[in-house]
C-alpha cells in the first residue's frame, strides 16, 4: 500500500489547517502513523493547558485521474472535528473542498456509515471525488481514535 | 481504483527498467469505461434484435507535476472496425446477337469496400495547465462544454441503456474538437469556463439529427470558422445548475454562404439541472438552437436544416434499495424519462418542415448499481414522431462500468 509523504507546500497547508481547526494557541506534535493502508503523517494536538484536544492525519484518495490529499481532524472524543482538502489536483470536481459539503462530516464517529447519496450528499459531476473523500474519512477516523487511545 | 492501477503500473515499470521508478512516483493513470447492450425492437418497423459492445473507452492520463497534466480518451465503438474488399463478378455486354442473346465479350471482378459497423476515435486529448488552485486552461482535443452528458458520459452516470435522445440528436454527444478553454472558480460554488474551438461543418447539418452530422471531431477539422464556447455551473447543497452555449459559423469558408468567421452561424443555448436528495434523483435539460443562416445553408448544401431546433427532457429516479435493506451499499433505481426534440421547430422558406423530426421518447426502466461505478440496466423505450408512423418500441438490457 502506498505511503503518504508531505512536500513543503502541503506541509505548510496542513499546519495552517491545524491552526484553523484547533486554534492559534494549539500545539501539534508530528508523528508517523502506520495504518493498515500505509504510513500517514499525523499529529497529536494539545491546547494551551497542555491537555490533548485532538489528533489529525493526512490521507490521499483517488480522484478521477489525480490524487486528492485531505486532512482529517478528530476531537478528543474521536469524533470528526473538521476535514480539509489540502490538494485537489484536477480541474473539475473540486466542489469537495466546499464548506457546505465538508460540514456534513463534522461530529461523525468511527464506524458511522458515510454513504454518498444517503448520509453524505453527492455532488453531481463529482461522484468519484465525493465517494473517495467519504471513504478516506471512514478509514481515517478509527486510526485517529487509536492514536487518541479511544477503544 | 485509479490509484491502485497507478501503483501497479509503477511496480511494473520498476520491474521492467530496474530502479528507474520508485513506487508512487509514476503519475501515469489508466482508466476507462465500457458498455454492452441487447436491444429488441418489440414493436415498429425495425424487426431485428441486436447485441453489441457499444463502447469500450480507455483513458490514459499523465501528471507531469501538480499543475501540468495530459489527458486522453481513446474509443472503440461496436467492437471492430475493418475495411474489407468484396469481390463482385462483372460482365460487360458488348453487343446483342441477331436472335436477341447478349454476347459476353469481357468478364472480370471488381473489388468494392465493405466496412464493418465499428468506429475508432480519439475523443479527448489535451494538456491541462492549472495556474492556481482555482483557475487554469486546457488545450487540445476538447469536449464542448454544453449539456450534462457531453462532458460526463460514463455509462454509470445516466439511466437507460442508451444516452438520452436529447444527448444524441439535439446536443450531438460526444461533441468535441480542437480548441482552448480557460476555467476558474471566481467564488465558491461557481465554476466558469470559456474558450475558442474549431467549428461545425454546415455541409451536413439538417434533418432529424440536427447538428449531429456537422461535427468535425478534430480530424483535420476545417478551422475557417472558430466558435466561441462557454459554460457556467453553480453548485447548491442539493443541486447543480448549468448553462452552456456554443456560437459559431459553419460556412467552412464557402463564399456562397459567406467567408466571415460567423457566417452560416449557429447558436446553441442549453441549460441543465441535477438534483438529488435522500435517494431521489431529478435531472432536466433543455435548449434551443438557432440557425439564422439556415436558408443559405439549404441553398448550398440541401440537407434540410431547421431554422430553430428545440429539445429537452425530465428524468426522475429513486433508490428503493435502502427501504428494503437499510445497510446496503448498493442502489436499485426505477426511473422514467420523458423527452421531446424537434429539429424542424421552425424551418427557412426553402425547406419543407418534416413532422417526423418532431420526436417524443419515453424511457422507463431499472438501474441496479452493485457499486457506484457499475450499472446493470433494463428499460422499455417508446419512441414516436408527429407523423404517427415509424414509431418504435424497444426493450433494452445493458451493462456498463467505469474505472
Amino acid at each position: 500500500m502506498a505511503d503518504v509523504a508531505l512536500d513543503a507546500r502541503i506541509s505548510e497547508k496542513a499546519k495552517l489547517a491545524l491552526r484553523r481547526i484547533f486554534g492559534a494557541a494549539s500545539r501539534a506534535t508530528p508523528t508517523l502513523l502506520e495504518a493498515k493502508f500505509g504510513k500517514r503523517p499525523s499529529w497529536t494536538v494539545r491546547g494551551e493547558s497542555g491537555a490533548i484536544v485532538g489528533a489529525a492525519m493526512v490521507d490521499e484518495v483517488p480522484g478521477k485521474s489525480e490524487r486528492i490529499t485531505i486532512l482529517v481532524a478528530s476531537g478528543p472524543d474521536g469524533r470528526l472535528k473538521d476535514l480539509e482538502v489540502l490538494a485537489y489536483r484536477e480541474s473539475y470536481g473540486g466542489e469537495v473542498a466546499q464548506e457546505a459539503w465538508r460540514a456534513q462530516f463534522r461530529g461523525k464517529k468511527p464506524g458511522d456509515p458515510l454513504r454518498v447519496g444517503r448520509q453524505i450528499r453527492n455532488i453531481s459531476g463529482a461522484t468519484i471525488s465525493t465517494n473517495s473523500v467519504s471513504a478516506g474519512v471512514s478509514r481515517s477516523l478509527p486510526v485517529l481514535a487509536g492514536l487518541l487511545g479511544i477503544p | 481504483m485509479r490509484s491502485l492501477l497507478r501503483s501497479r503500473l509503477a511496480t511494473i515499470l520498476l520491474t521492467a527498467s530496474g530502479a528507474a521508478f520508485a513506487e508512487g512516483e509514476s503519475k501515469t493513470t489508466l482508466g476507462g469505461y465500457a458498455e454492452a447492450e441487447y436491444v429488441n425492437p418489440v414493436a415498429g418497423p425495425f424487426a431485428k434484435s441486436h447485441a453489441d459492445v457499444h463502447r469500450l473507452v480507455l483513458f490514459v492520463a499523465h501528471g507531469f507535476d501538480d499543475k501540468l497534466s495530459f489527458h486522453s480518451e481513446l474509443e472503440v465503438e461496436h467492437v471492430l472496425t475493418e475495411l474489407s474488399k468484396k469481390s463482385t463478378t462483372v460482365t460487360t455486354i458488348d453487343k446483342v446477337s441477331a436472335n436477341g442473346d447478349s454476347v459476353k465479350t469481357k468478364s472480370g471482378s471488381v473489388l468494392t469496400d465493405v466496412s464493418s459497423p465499428g468506429y475508432v476515435a480519439v475523443e479527448q486529448a489535451f494538456v491541462d495547465y492549472r495556474l492556481g488552485t482555482t483557475a487554469g486552461f486546457r488545450t487540445g482535443l476538447l469536449l464542448v462544454p454544453v449539456g450534462i452528458v457531453n462532458e460526463t458520459h460514463e455509462p454509470n452516470t445516466y439511466h437507460g441503456v442508451h444516452r438520452p435522445l436529447y444527448a444524441n440528436s439535439f446536443i450531438p454527444t460526444t461533441w468535441r474538437d480542437l480548441g482552448i478553454i480557460a476555467y476558474g472558480n471566481p467564488v465558491e460554488g461557481l465554476h466558469l469556463k470559456g474558450g475558442v474551438m474549431a467549428g461545425l461543418s454546415g455541409s451536413k447539418i439538417g434533418g432529424a439529427s440536427g447538428l449531429r452530422s456537422g461535427r468535425q471531431k478534430g480530424g483535420k477539422s476545417n478551422a475557417e470558422n472558430l466558435s466561441l464556447v462557454a459554460r457556467a455551473e453553480y453548485t447548491l447543497p442539493f443541486a447543480k445548475l448549468g448553462l452552456g452555449s456554443w456560437f459559431g459559423g459553419t460556412s467552412g469558408g464557402d463564399t456562397a454562404i459567406g467567408d466571415g468567421n460567423f457566417d452560416g452561424s449557429v447558436l446553441v443555448v442549453a441549460g441543465d439541472v441535477r438534483a438529488e436528495y435522500q435517494g431521489l434523483f431529478v435531472r432536466a435539460e433543455g435548449g434551443v438552437i438557432e440557425l439564422p443562416d439556415a436558408e443559405k445553408l439549404q441553398a448550398v448544401h440541401k440537407k434540410n436544416p431547421g431554422e430553430r431546433m428545440v429539445g429537452g427532457y425530465v428524468e426522475v429516479a429513486y433508490d428503493v434499495l435502502p427501504l428494503l435493506l437499510p445497510e446496503t451499499e448498493q442502489a436499485l433505481l426505477p426511473f422514467v424519462r420523458y423527452e421531446k426534440i424537434d429539429t424542424h421547430f421552425e424551418v427557412p422558406s426553402n425547406v419543407v418542415g418534416n413532422p417526423a423530426n418532431s420526436q417524443t421518447q419515453i424511457v422507463a426502466g431499472l438501474t441496479w448499481k452493485p457499486h457506484s461505478q457499475v450499472s446493470f440496466k433494463a428499460d422499455y423505450t417508446w419512441l414516436r414522431n408527429e407523423t404517427g408512423i415509424g414509431g418504435v418500441d424497444l426493450l433494452k438490457l445493458g451493462v456498463g462500468c467505469s474505472f
